[in-house]
C-alpha cells in the first residue's frame, strides 16, 4: 500500500528531476552582475591548441584584467561539448568553427559570433592535404580521383574544402572514400598506407614530413574564398546572454583584440610560443618549427559567408544561411 | 549408518590442520606477490624490447625502455602525478557513490517486489546505455569539469553494485527468513540481521567489478572531455605527439588497475572472510 508519505517523496524527486532538466539551457539570458571589486566573472571555453590559444594569451598577460573582466578558461574537448558548455550556460562564450554556428542556427538555437578567432590566410593556410611518402602515382589533386582521404570529421571545413578543392579540380568527388581519422592519427596511417592522402592540422603535418612519412601537397583551404581571408574559428555566445549583457560583450571583444594586436606581432612570438607550449605540452622541437597562426578582429559577413556557400554547395546545410544573421549585431 | 566416514590418522598428518571458517582470512589477509606473474610480465616486456628495437620499427611505437624512461622524467617533473590525484579522486568518488546508492537500492528493490516491478521497466532502460554517449548530456546537465567525471563513473558502476545487491537479498534462503521470524525477529531485523549480511559476498563480487568498470570509465571520460586527469594527460601527450609519455601513461593507468585490484581483493578478504575460501585462488 502506497502511503501519503510515499506520494510525497516520489512528488518530491518528480519535481527535482523536472526542475534539473528546466534548468538546462534555461539561463542564456542571464544578467552577469559586477563583483564588489568592479570586475565582471565569465566563463570561456576553448581548446588546447594554437588556433584556441587566444584566451591563454589574455588571461597569462592581464589583457582581460584590463577590460575589468575575471576570466576563468575551460578547456574542452572538442566542438560539441562546446556548444553544450554555451548552450548550458557553463561558459558564456567559446570558440569554434563558424560552420558550427550556423549548423547550430539551422538547428533553432540562437549562436551568435562575438569575436574573431584565427583566420587563413594563402601564406598560413593551418590545414594541409598531405599523402603518404613513396606515393609516386599521386603528384597532383587530379590523381586522387578514387582514392582514400582521411578528414578529421565529416562535413567540417577540412573535409568540405577538401571536396572543393578536388571539385574546382574536375576530379568526381563521388570517386572519394572520406575516411575518418583524427589528425592524431594520419601518421600512423601513413606508415600502414591505410589511406592515400589525408588533411591534416599543424603540428601533425611538421612531424609527418620530419619522420619521413609523408609530403605536403597543398592546403585545401585555397578552394574556400579563392584565396583570399576568411575566419577559422570564432567565438560565439547564447542570443539572450550577449542581448542581456552588451558591456560584457563589449568588454570580451576589447581584450580579444587587444590579445590578437599581441598575438600577431612577430616580436612577441617566442612568448606567445613558450604560453602556447605550457598549454600544449609541445616539444621544443615541434614549437621551433611551427608557423604560428593569425588571428583578426573585424567578424565582418564577408570572411564568413564563403564557408556558408561551401555548406551550402554540398548540402551540409537544410537551408543556406545568411552570415550577418549569426554575427552579434548585424542581424 | 553413518554418511560421514572419521579421517584416517595418515590423512590427518598429510593435510593441513583444519581451519574454521575465517581463520585463513585473518590469518592470511595479504597484497600476495605473484613471483611467477611479475617474471612473465618482466619477460614480455624483454620481448617487447627486442620486437620493437627491431622488427617493429614505426615512428609510433617506442620502446619499453624509452617509456619508461619517459615515465621516470615525468614522475620527476611532477605533471603525470598531479594528473594521477586528480583521476583517484574522481575514482573514489565516483565509486563511492555508485557504491553507496547501489547497495541502499538494491537492498530495497530486492526486499520488496512491488519497487523492484515499479522500477524494473526504467531499470533495464537505463542500465545498457554507455556512460559516454552520455557525456554532451551530462556536460549540459553538469557542466565541463570533475562533476561530470564523477557522474559518469558513479553511474557505470552503479549497476553492478545495485544487480548483486539485489539477487544477494533475493537469494536468501527462506528458511533462514522464516528462522529467523519463529524468533520473533520483526521485518526490518530480518532485512539488517539476515537478508543484508547474507548478501554481502554478492555486494562485494558487485564491488570488485565496478572497482574495475570505474578506472575504464574515470580515463575514458577525462580522455574524451579533457577535464584533467591522467585520461587528459595521455591525449595532451597524444595530441603533443610526446608518443613514449602517452605510453608511460597508459602504463600508469594499467598499474593502478594491477593495484586497485589487490587492494580491493585485500578488503574483500577483510570484510567478507568467511567466503574467502571459496575464491582463495581467484582473489590473488
Amino acid at each position: 500500500m502506497v502511503t501519503k508519505k510515499t506520494r510525497g517523496a516520489v512528488a518530491l524527486v518528480v519535481a527535482a528531476a523536472l526542475s534539473s532538466l528546466a534548468a538546462c539551457g534555461g539561463d542564456g539570458d542571464t544578467v552577469v552582475e559586477e563583483n564588489a571589486d568592479g570586475t565582471t566573472s565569465i566563463t570561456v571555453a576553448t581548446v588546447a591548441s594554437d588556433s584556441g590559444s587566444q584566451a591563454f594569451y589574455a588571461d597569462s598577460l592581464g589583457f582581460f584584467e584590463d577590460q575589468g573582466l575575471e576570466v576563468t578558461v575551460k578547456v574542452v574537448a572538442n566542438v560539441p561539448d562546446l556548444a553544450a558548455a554555451v548552450e548550458s550556460g557553463d561558459a558564456q562564450f567559446a570558440l569554434t568553427s563558424p560552420t558550427s554556428v550556423a549548423s547550430a542556427s539551422t538547428a533553432g538555437i540562437n549562436f551568435r559570433i562575438v569575436a574573431g578567432g584565427a583566420i587563413y590566410t594563402v601564406d598560413n593556410p593551418g590545414v594541409w592535404i598531405m599523402v603518404p611518402a613513396g606515393q609516386d602515382g599521386i603528384t597532383s589533386v587530379d590523381d586522387l580521383e578514387g582514392k582514400s582521404i582521411a578528414v578529421n570529421a565529416l562535413n567540417t571545413m577540412p573535409h568540405l574544402s577538401t571536396l572543393a578543392t578536388l571539385d574546382d579540380a574536375g576530379v568526381d568527388v563521388d570517386s572519394i572514400n572520406s575516411v575518418t581519422l583524427d589528425f592524431t592519427q594520419v601518421g600512423q596511417a601513413f606508415e600502414s598506407n591505410q589511406v592515400d592522402a589525408a588533411t591534416v592540422t599543424a603540428p601533425f603535418n611538421y612531424q609527418i614530413e620530419s619522420d619521413g612519412i609523408g609530403t605536403t601537397m597543398l592546403s585545401p583551404y585555397d578552394a574556400v574564398n579563392n584565396g583570399e581571408d576568411f575566419y577559422n574559428t570564432i567565438w560565439f555566445g547564447e542570443q539572450g546572454f550577449i542581448d542581456s549583457n552588451p558591456e560584457v560583450v563589449d568588454t570580451f571583444r576589447a581584450a580579444i583584440a587587444e590579445t590578437n594586436a599581441w598575438a600577431n606581432d612577430p616580436a612577441n612570438e617566442d612568448e606567445r610560443k613558450a604560453i602556447l607550449q605550457e598549454v600544449t605540452s609541445l616539444t621544443d622541437a615541434t614549437m621551433e618549427d611551427m608557423q604560428l597562426l593569425l588571428f583578426d578582429d573585424e567578424v565582418s559577413p564577408e570572411m564568413i559567408q564563403p564557408l556558408m556557400d561551401l555548406m551550402e554547395r554540398f548540402e551540409v546545410l537544410p537551408q543556406p544561411v545568411d552570415a550577418a544573421s549569426i554575427i552579434a549585431g548585424t542581424d | 549408518m553413518s554418511l560421514t566416514s572419521a579421517p584416517t590418522e595418515e590423512a590427518v598428518a598429510g593435510a593441513p590442520a583444519p581451519v574454521a571458517p575465517g581463520r585463513a582470512a585473518r590469518r592470511g589477509p595479504r597484497l600476495g606477490v605473484n613471483p611467477r606473474g611479475f617474471a612473465f610480465a618482466l619477460g614480455l616486456l624483454v620481448v617487447i624490447e627486442l620486437l620493437t628495437a627491431t622488427l617493429v620499427t614505426s615512428a609510433y611505437v617506442p620502446r619499453p625502455s624509452e617509456v619508461g624512461s619517459a615515465l621516470l622524467s615525468e614522475i620527476g617533473e611532477g605533471d603525470i602525478l598531479s594528473g594521477l590525484g586528480d583521476t583517484l579522486w574522481a575514482y573514489l568518488q565516483g565509486l563511492g557513490i555508485a557504491a553507496g546508492l547501489g547497495v541502499i537500492l538494491g537492498a530495497a528493490l530486492g526486499a520488496s517486489n512491488v519497487a523492484y516491478q515499479t522500477f524494473r521497466v526504467v531499470i533495464e532502460f537505463l542500465r545498457p546505455l554507455p556512460s559516454v554517449a552520455l557525456i554532451p548530456f551530462s556536460i549540459l546537465l553538469l557542466g565541463v569539469g570533475s562533476t561530470t567525471t564523477v557522474a559518469m563513473i558513479a553511474y557505470a558502476s552503479f549497476w553492478p553494485i545495485l544487480f548483486n545487491t539485489y539477487y544477494g537479498v533475493r537469494g536468501v534462503h527462506a528458511t533462514s527468513v522464516e528462522t529467523a521470524r519463529s524468533f520473533g525477529v520483526g521485518g526490518l531485523g530480518v532485512f539488517f540481521r539476515v537478508q543484508i549480511p547474507s548478501a554481502a559476498t554478492s555486494v562485494a563480487a558487485g564491488v570488485r567489478i565496478s572497482a574495475s568498470i570505474a578506472l575504464i570509465l574515470v580515463i575514458t571520460v577525462e580522455m574524451l572531455t579533457r577535464s584533467g586527469g591522467l585520461g587528459h594527460y595521455i591525449v595532451r601527450m597524444q595530441v603533443a605527439i610526446r608518443t613514449e609519455e602517452m605510453y608511460a601513461g597508459i602504463f600508469l593507468v594499467g598499474l593502478i588497475g594491477y593495484l586497485i585490484s589487490l587492494v580491493v581483493g585485500h578488503l574483500e578478504r577483510r570484510v567478507v572472510f568467511w567466503n574467502v575460501d571459496s575464491r582463495e585462488d581467484g582473489g590473488r
